[in-house]
């Protein structure tokens, strides 16, 4: 038996004055009513007769004097908090960290998933806790919420600890950290005598739940905090076999070939094989035994879906699953979305480019793309602004020419810039050597400019955000930068130049070297559209999303995979974000004034080998410092302050029948 | 309580019950005045009483000739004589007597009303008398049924303000009262100088002695919880209690030990006793307790 004293010396000291109080009430007999009665002859007999006091007389007449001080006891004695066999905790302020991104759901522990097993733990932490310590809630996945900042209300930390909840998001303990550490560690401290202490600094324990998939995305200065790690989930390996990735190449769609990829993680310390089916809207397409998974390996497989070209229209929901079941659910199944394929809508606006034309016309980008070619007149035409406004096209290039209002679609400006003051260029200069270019990006893919000659350029600068891709001497000739959701690519530097007569004259060799059409087709296929066409976006869960709507849609009723359908404005950039990705599946965002239009699909997954991979850490890595996992659990401190206050409610109720029935006693 | 409001003491059908009774007295008295009852006078009834011989002086009218035919001797023939009877019923008018429901003074005029009733029918001399109030003094003495309005009046106005004890009370009543007869003492006893004394007044009297202990429901069950101040009515005394089941038994047995010490000193001393609630009837109480107790007839 042990005692926790719950009150200050003051409220003891109010406490202390209430038994006297009461005895001091009693015998003042305040609350006796007059009552006339006929005679108090046999009255005074009575009491005559009872006032022959024997000392269990007095107690007798009494009893209702001691019931209140009983009551009063009782009290006392709860305010003490007696209690057995709990182990206290060492310190006096607590960081309660709790992992509730999607590992935590898995359910090696029986029947209790991770996070409620975390959840259970901080629980029985809390009740260990002293009167007067302090403590804070934090739960994270890829991003941290305080839940409850610090706190000595144990009442409360308790109400919020049930508040966490279940998360399908990935995992990254970094932000978590930096709120855990902003309180013990303030980043500003006095050290001059002018300076205003903004905060103390005050050592916590930091007290982490979690089953150790966490990643660690930027270094944190525990500083004052010392970290103690709880793994949570089965020592034991546990069970599961999941998708950690699943992708569909639509590169072979123009020879009518698509394949779609996944990727198994075994997470079990064993061999095993699993059977896989794929779906397509709810309709068996294929179904395989995948290769032998070697424990805590990976395995690849893939799907012929070639036979689904002719036949999409519409949208297509593909569903990859595992048929047996483990632990964890949430990796045992993959939706992906597959949009109908369509051809990329490219505009060319030049004054007459027989180069650019006839790279144009290549076999390869007359099956991807529907080219219109178009004179500089043709900007100022009311089809123009009508079709580039409402996403009529996909890519316009503008060749020596510049549009007054930018189109609502990827852009690329050959001898131009576009019509934006955060896009300038310097003086021509003569002669232009190329020094570098980047070949990392999509659109310079297997593209070689080394024997490139060009006569006259002009040296580029852009928005924020820009990227070179070709340097001269004097600063960038070709850079892409990206605008609103498009991308303007720009190439300062024309292939066709006119002398003073007015006649054509090349600018540079480019269009006569074999690197020419495989640019252009490079850029058909990154800025037309690129690989969005067939094989929706994936989105991971939380993430932010655009939805790829027509302008002149205003507003968007998104149905997610659970729950209502939900409504989205149109941002003031013009553009539909979508953040509530919270559950893993397919969803389907249409115009809400037209219910019959095709749908936008796109489908949310995790697929994230961390979260999959269920073995529990038993040393935690932050930073520099290990944490080893501590497994042993602590027995809450028994409380019988309850019992006391039930006790003293039944005196109480004594106290009341013997005073207004009169109960024998 | 206003006179309009004030229920009547004796219904028709009481005065029906009562005028087929009559009151008996367990001695013979003297009367004043002839009467349908029994003297031990000798008088001038129908009832043969006895003989005796002739002294010179006697009445010639009661001598019996026919033994002096046959033994040569004079001899008066004695009658029995038939007198009133006096029939006294004290009310006691303390404050005390205004509680309960009915309350015990409502209660004891009934009663001395009804007793008072069935002596008028047979021409006894009533006289129903107030204790502890000016207006004993002038209580009637009534005689035959014709005075049952005037009864009924004086009863009925009578109050209950009486601030005397029992004793002085009841001294006053003996020194006033010669005249032999039954009483009928109506009270509640609650008087803290004890009922003693006063009874023993007037046992020196000599009188055929009834009384009747008129207790309220309230007094021998009382309902009362709480810490409570007992105001006396009478005397304004104050007892302070804490009302418990305990003190409640103990009223109980206090009020028993009471009521038995009060009819143990009424049968040493041949005074007839009798407790009753004023929830039991007065036609009742008359009809079949005090005809038990002999009272009526």
């Amino acid at each position: 038996m042990s005692w926790m004293n719950a009150l200050l010396w003051w409220q003891w000291l109010v406490l202390a004055v209430v038994p006297p109080l009461i005895v001091l009430l009693y015998f003042l007999k305040l609350r006796r009513q007059p009552l006339v009665v006929p005679s108090t002859f046999l009255w005074t007999k009575t009491i005559e007769d009872m006032h022959v006091n024997s000392l269990w007389q007095r107690l007798r007449q009494n009893l209702l004097l001691f019931l209140q001080l009983l009551l009063v006891l009782l009290l006392m004695l709860a305010c003490l908090r007696p209690g057995c066999q709990g182990v206290e905790l060492q310190g006096d302020r607590f960081v309660f960290l709790i992992d509730q991104s999607a590992s935590m759901s898995a359910r090696d522990l029986g029947d209790r998933t991770r996070l409620e097993e975390a959840k259970l733990q901080v629980q029985q932490t809390i009740k260990r806790m002293k009167p007067r310590d302090v403590a804070m809630l934090i739960s994270f996945s890829d991003r941290a919420e305080v839940v409850q900042s610090f706190t000595s209300d144990q009442n409360l930390l308790q109400r919020k600890l049930a508040d966490v909840k279940q998360t399908q998001y990935k995992s990254d303990i970094s932000e978590a950290l930096l709120a855990a550490s902003g309180l013990a560690n303030p980043g500003r401290t006095a050290t001059e005598a002018s300076d205003v202490q903004v905060a103390d600094s005050l050592p916590a324990t930091l007290m982490i739940y979690s089953d150790g998939a966490v990643l660690l995305a930027q270094e944190i200065l525990l500083g004052n905090l010392t970290p103690q790690y709880f793994p949570i989930g089965s020592p034991e390996t546990p069970n599961n076999v999941g998708i950690v990735a699943f992708a569909i190449d639509d590169e072979g769609v123009a020879d009518g070939k698509l394949e779609a990829y996944a990727q198994l993680q075994n997470s079990i310390d064993m061999d095993r094989q699993v059977q896989l089916s794929l779906t397509v809207d709810g309709n068996l397409l294929d179904a395989k035994t995948s290769p032998l998974l070697k424990a805590g390996a990976t395995a690849g497989l893939s799907f012929d879906l070639s036979r689904l070209l002719g036949n999409i229209t519409q949208p297509q929901r593909i569903k990859l699953s595992i048929e047996e079941s483990d632990c964890y659910t949430l990796d045992n199944s993959v939706e992906i979305v597959l949009n109908p394929p369509r051809p990329r809508n490219v505009l060319v606006v030049t004054p007459g480019n027989d180069y650019l034309q006839l790279a144009l016309q290549t076999e390869q980008i007359a099956r991807i793309a529907k080219v219109e070619v178009r004179g500089r007149d043709f900007l100022s035409t009311p089809e123009y602004s009508e079709r580039s406004n409402l996403g009529g096209y996909d890519l316009v290039i503008f060749d020596q020419c510049q549009p007054a209002v930018m189109p609502q679609c990827n852009t690329v400006f050959l001898g131009s810039i576009p019509n934006d003051p955060t896009w300038a260029w310097g003086e021509p200069v003569f002669p232009t050597a190329i020094i570098d270019f980047d070949r990392s990006h999509p659109v310079m893919f297997g593209v070689q400019l080394t024997q490139v000659m060009i006569i006259e350029g002009r040296p580029l600068t852009g928005p924020k955000g820009v990227q070179s891709l070709l340097e001269a001497t004097y600063g960038s000739i070709m850079a892409i930068a990206p605008r609103s959701g498009f991308e303007d690519l720009v190439i300062s530097f024309p292939l066709m130049s006119a002398d003073e007569q007015g006649n054509p004259t090349i600018n540079s060799n480019w269009p006569s070297q074999l690197s020419f059409p495989l640019f252009v087709s490079n850029v058909i296929q990154v800025l037309g559209g690129g690989s969005r066409l067939l094989a929706a976006q994936n989105v991971s869960p939380g993430e932010v999303t655009r939805l790829p709507m027509p302008q002149t849609v205003m507003q968007v009723q998104l149905k997610p995979p659970q729950g209502n359908r939900l409504l989205i404005q149109r941002t003031p950039s013009n553009e539909f974000v979508f953040s509530q990705t919270d559950q893993v599946g397919v969803y389907e965002a249409r115009p809400s004034d037209a219910d019959d239009a095709l749908p936008v699909l796109f489908a949310v997954n995790l697929m994230d080998p961390r979260e999959s991979d269920l073995l529990v850490r038993e040393q935690l890595k932050l930073g520099d410092e290990q944490v080893a996992g501590d497994r042993s659990v602590q027995p809450a401190r028994q409380e019988y302050w309850k019992w006391l206050v039930m006790a003293g409610l039944v005196v109480l109720v004594v106290e009341w029948l013997i005073y207004n029935r009169r109960v024998l006693l | 309580m206003k006179p309009a409001d004030q229920p009547v003491l004796l219904t028709p059908d009481m005065l029906n019950q009562l005028e087929r009774m009559e009151l008996v007295s367990r001695k013979i008295f003297r009367g004043r005045m002839k009467g349908e009852r029994r003297s031990k006078r000798k008088g001038q009834s129908v009832e043969f009483a006895d003989y005796r011989n002739y002294v010179p002086g006697d009445d010639l009218r009661f001598i019996d000739w026919n033994l002096f035919a046959r033994l040569d001797k004079l001899f008066l023939k004695l009658f029995l004589e038939e007198e009133d009877l006096h029939f006294y019923a004290l009310i006691d008018c303390s404050k005390s007597m205004e509680f309960g429901s009915p309350s015990k003074f409502w209660y004891a005029k009934q009663l001395a009303a009804a007793l008072g009733y069935i002596g008028l029918c047979r021409s006894d001399r009533i006289r129903i008398e107030p204790l502890g109030t000016p207006l004993a003094m002038q209580a009637p003495v009534l005689r035959g049924k014709q005075s049952l309005w005037r009864m009924l009046d004086f009863v009925g106005k009578l109050p209950s303000d009486g601030n005397q004890s029992l004793e002085t009370s009841i001294k006053s009543f003996c020194l006033r009262n010669q005249g032999k007869g039954i009483l009928v003492l109506i009270t509640d006893l609650m008087d803290k100088s004890g009922y003693e004394q006063a009874l023993k007044y007037l046992i020196s009297r000599d009188l055929d002695i009834y009384l009747i202990h008129v207790l309220s429901q309230e007094e021998i069950d009382p309902d009362l919880k709480g810490d409570l101040k007992l105001l006396d009515a009478e005397d304004q005394d104050i007892a302070e209690v804490s009302v418990s089941q305990r003190l409640l038994d103990r009223y109980r047995h206090t009020l028993a030990r009471f009521i038995e010490g009060a009819k143990e000193f009424c049968s040493k001393r041949n005074i007839m006793y009798m407790m009753t609630s004023t929830d039991r009837p007065v036609d009742r109480l008359i009809s079949r307790y005090l005809r038990q107790r002999g009272l009526v007839r």
